[in-house]
């Protein structure tokens, strides 16, 4: 007698396990932890590892993403870590609690017996998870297999047999052509299907005779699909009805045809696979190895249409897990660390804008409790994953702000004392350098020690009028080119190599911008998009320059990325020098648009801070 | 002396006494220290529905309990049993427990239902909200069995709130320290009550949120 009534009362009354029977519901009540959290405590954390369903029996919860954005509010009775479960990869939002919360965490082996068990409950979850991928804000949403339109999954036209031919002539033409499903047609249009199954049931088991027409063992009227809907539901279709093979239609007309197989050639494109690849590595040899389908992964994202958003987040997504899965064999390596530390990624990795091909930039904050003797630790782990990272194509920093470098390697309170520095004594030149340092995001280890720091800066920052006038002096340092066009005009053909630093002279103005301006709004925002927005919120820029700014960005990014796919089609490594004759005069004249705009928003910025 | 050298000795003793295997292999397997971490002891949340509440003659109805790890109740470990009773006959509380006759009758016997109880208690912590009833009884039916009481740590969830209460200097606090009434003050959701596995599950569940709701971190020796 081990029932437990209380528990499977409450579970029949959510959705998706409404559709369990009572032995599978009494299953799922055995399979089950359950905790509890006090307001303010932090149940998941990003990046863990999640091997649980977790459902809020009382109390309530935020999901947020690394930006700090809210995803989820959850309440009674709602399920939360499952698309890091199903798609088996490290969790992407933490979750905290704001109620005194109760939680039931169900295991995942058990979650995944039931959904192979019962249908409904499998549709249930399937349904929930693209609803959670589509739902996304555009920020985090990444192109992948099941945002595509199913006219991109067709490889081939579609094989087809007159309904009249013998099941003979059809198994002929299915070896020739090596497919397993057949399509069926009367006349210009399609009437069935008829697969290597129906073969097998339907004639040899039957004793047919090979001469019997097609059409009177093919199925009729087939389940299709218009080739202009999403991937993912081409493959719930053939999940929900347990079929596999689906025939893609166009106006009523055949078109071409998917298979369940198709489907798993393009799943393994999807960067949430190289996400999980690279967290199974226990060498760096095999994280290496991994990364070396990135750049096939990069150009497959920009056919997709990714924008200069997306892409920067799916790239630093990558660089983050390969930065976790070094500390982690590090750690394995060196034995477990003296003190708590948190690895902090800089600039544009720390922004999640890395582009094709970024250099790395990284520091290390270490607990205030690491003595002189422990530093021998760290140096260690920074060799490790900065070697790591170099051989993996983020070459090392030309300016040496790494963790190996012991500078950019000390507690809490040193790192406080660097960025009060910074702050309250700022120097010209000091600046310069320390401005991708404001960029910081903890990608390993104690994300508090990190969350700590950026309290610090954001108190201090706020008011100094000085540090930021600085700043904002640093930030004509790159100015876009106006001049590149009068002089490209001027010399319409020669040998003059007349390229352009798209990134120093179009992306690097408006970071700067943007990083100054979320500084004085007292924001602890990252991404180049986010402070600007944040910025305008408290009214520190103007909502139309704010606006007209990410359009800008938008437009050199997307520039940016097209550059750099032709240079990864050609073999060729990325980079961010853009020569004349890849602008045709529209885009000549947009980018001078662009250009345009960036310097009115400088020039605003030297006014706010009364800089000449 | 400490809760734990003392706990030990009386162990030793009980031990020599017994011919019994099985309460020899309880005391053999010994408890977790005092000194040890809440979320990495094991602890066995309890709950006996009786047939009265003098725990010197009643008879146990059923008996259920779930274990604590890693600070969380597992589910996968939750176990009850209805047991025959040894003498009284059947009072009023069967109404109230929802135990009819007949399901009685099918019940295991009161000796096997105790072996079990001591091969899960074994190298663990015992639970129960209000000692003074469920732990009495297990000390008799164990006295009964195999000389001696029942030698495992406890920890009462109620005197545990009884404690924290006075020193807090709650004195206006008339709260009442009924399983029902503690949880919602720990804001956990109303439960139906009144069957011993739900009840052991109640306990734990309340356990988890007072060791939560501490400022420190807890080791077992600040819960008994």
């Amino acid at each position: 007698m081990n029932e437990l009534p209380e528990i499977t009362r409450f579970l029949c009354e959510l959705q998706g396990f409404e559709d369990l029977d009572e032995k599978q519901l009494s299953a799922a009540a055995k399979a089950m932890q359950i905790g509890y959290y006090k307001a303010g405590s932090q149940v998941l954390t990003i990046g863990a590892t999640n091997k649980q369903l977790h459902i809020l029996r009382s109390g309530a919860l935020e999901l947020r993403n690394a930006e700090g954005d809210l995803v989820m509010r959850a309440a009674e009775g709602d399920v939360f870590g499952f698309p890091s479960l199903m798609n088996a990869v490290p969790l992407r939002n933490q979750s905290i609690a704001i109620e005194d919360s109760l939680i039931y965490h169900l295991d995942g082996a058990v979650f995944s017996e039931l959904r192979r068990k019962n249908d409904r409950f499998d549709t249930y979850f399937i349904r929930l998870l693209s609803d959670r991928l589509l739902s996304r804000p555009a920020t985090t949403k990444l192109h992948g297999a099941e945002g595509r339109a199913v006219s991109q999954l067709i490889t081939r036209p579609p094989v087809a047999i007159d309904g009249a031919a013998s099941i003979q002539d059809a198994a002929r033409k299915m070896v020739d052509e090596r497919v397993s499903a057949i399509l069926v047609t009367c006349g210009e249009k399609f009437s069935g299907i008829a697969t290597d199954r129906d073969l097998r049931k339907r004639v040899v088991a039957r004793g047919l005779p090979i001469d019997t027409s097609i059409q009177d063992i093919m199925s009729i009227n087939p389940i299709s699909i218009d080739a202009d809907d999403l991937a993912y539901e081409a493959a719930l279709t053939m999940m929900q009805n347990k079929i596999h093979h689906l025939p893609v239609t166009r106006e009523g007309k055949l078109i071409g045809m998917v298979s369940r197989s198709d489907f798993m050639r393009i799943e393994t494109e999807h960067p949430l696979y190289l996400v999980n690849d690279i967290a199974k590595q226990t060498t760096v040899e095999g994280i290496i190895d991994a990364c070396k389908r990135l750049p096939a992964l990069v150009a497959s994202q920009i056919s997709a249409d990714a924008d200069g958003e997306q892409l920067g987040k799916f790239i630093t997504t990558i660089t983050d897990s390969v930065t976790q899965q070094l500390c982690r064999i590090a750690e394995a390596e060196l034995g477990s660390p003296p003190c708590t530390y948190a690895w902090v990624a800089l600039g544009s990795q720390g922004r999640h804008e890395q582009s094709a091909r970024s250099d790395q930039d990284n520091a290390l904050v270490l607990d205030d409790s690491a003595t002189d003797a422990d530093d021998g630790y760290f140096e260690a782990l920074a060799r490790i994953v900065n070697d790591g990272l170099d051989a993996c194509g983020y070459v090392y920093c030309p300016g040496d702000v790494m963790a190996s470098n012991p500078k950019w390697r000390k507690p809490l309170e040193v790192w406080k004392k660097y960025f009060n520095n910074w702050i309250t004594v700022p120097e010209e030149k000091a600046l310069m350098h320390a401005n991708i340092f404001f960029d910081l995001r903890c990608v390993y280890g104690d994300t508090g020690l990190v969350e700590t720091l950026k309290e610090s800066i954001r108190t201090d920052a706020k008011r100094n009028e000085l540090f930021l006038a600085l700043m904002a002096k640093n930030a004509m340092n790159f100015q876009p080119p106006l001049g590149f066009f009068r002089q490209f005009v001027l010399e319409k053909s020669g040998e003059h190599k007349n390229t352009l630093d798209i990134k120093k002279h179009g992306i690097m103005p408006i970071v700067e911008i943007a990083r100054i301006r979320a500084l004085a709004a007292g924001e602890v925002r990252i991404t180049t998009r986010n402070r600007l927005r944040a910025a305008a919120k408290t009214g520190e820029i103007t909502e139309p320059d704010a606006a007209s700014l990410i359009d800008a960005l938008d437009f050199i990014e997307k520039l940016r990325i097209e550059h750099q796919n032709r240079q990864l089609h050609a073999g060729k490594r990325p980079d961010n020098h853009l020569s004349p004759g890849e602008l045709s005069s529209l885009i000549r004249h947009n980018l001078k648009s662009a250009f345009s705009q960036v310097s009115v928003s400088q020039s605003a910025l030297l006014n706010r801070f009364h800089v000449a | 002396m400490t809760t734990g050298r003392w706990l030990a000795l009386k162990r030793w003793k009980a031990g020599r006494r017994s011919g019994n295997e099985r309460y020899k292999a309880l005391l053999d397997g010994s408890p977790p220290s005092p000194s040890t971490d809440f979320d990495d002891a094991e602890l066995v949340c309890l709950d006996i529905e009786t047939t009265g509440l003098d725990p010197a003659t009643v008879d146990m109805l059923s008996i259920g309990w779930v274990l604590i790890r890693n600070g969380k109740v597992d589910l996968s470990t939750a176990e009850s049993h209805v047991v025959k009773p040894g003498r009284e006959e059947l009072g009023d509380s069967p109404a109230i427990h929802g135990l009819t006759d007949s399901v009685v009758e099918q019940g295991t016997s009161p000796e096997a239902a105790m072996q079990r109880v001591l091969e899960v208690l074994t190298g663990r912590v015992l639970v129960v909200h209000h000692a003074g009833l469920d732990k009495k009884l297990l000390d008799r039916l164990c006295r009964e069995q195999f000389g001696d009481r029942l030698h495992v740590p406890v920890i009462d969830t109620l005197a545990l709130e009884n404690r924290r209460k006075s020193r807090h200097h709650h004195l206006e606090d008339t709260r009442s320290l009924r399983l029902p009434d503690l949880r919602n003050h720990y804001n956990l959701p109303w439960y139906r009550g009144h069957d011993c596995l739900g009840d052991a599950i109640s306990t734990a569940e309340l356990l988890i949120a007072m060791v939560a709701s501490r400022d420190s971190a807890t080791t077992l020796s600040d819960l008994y």
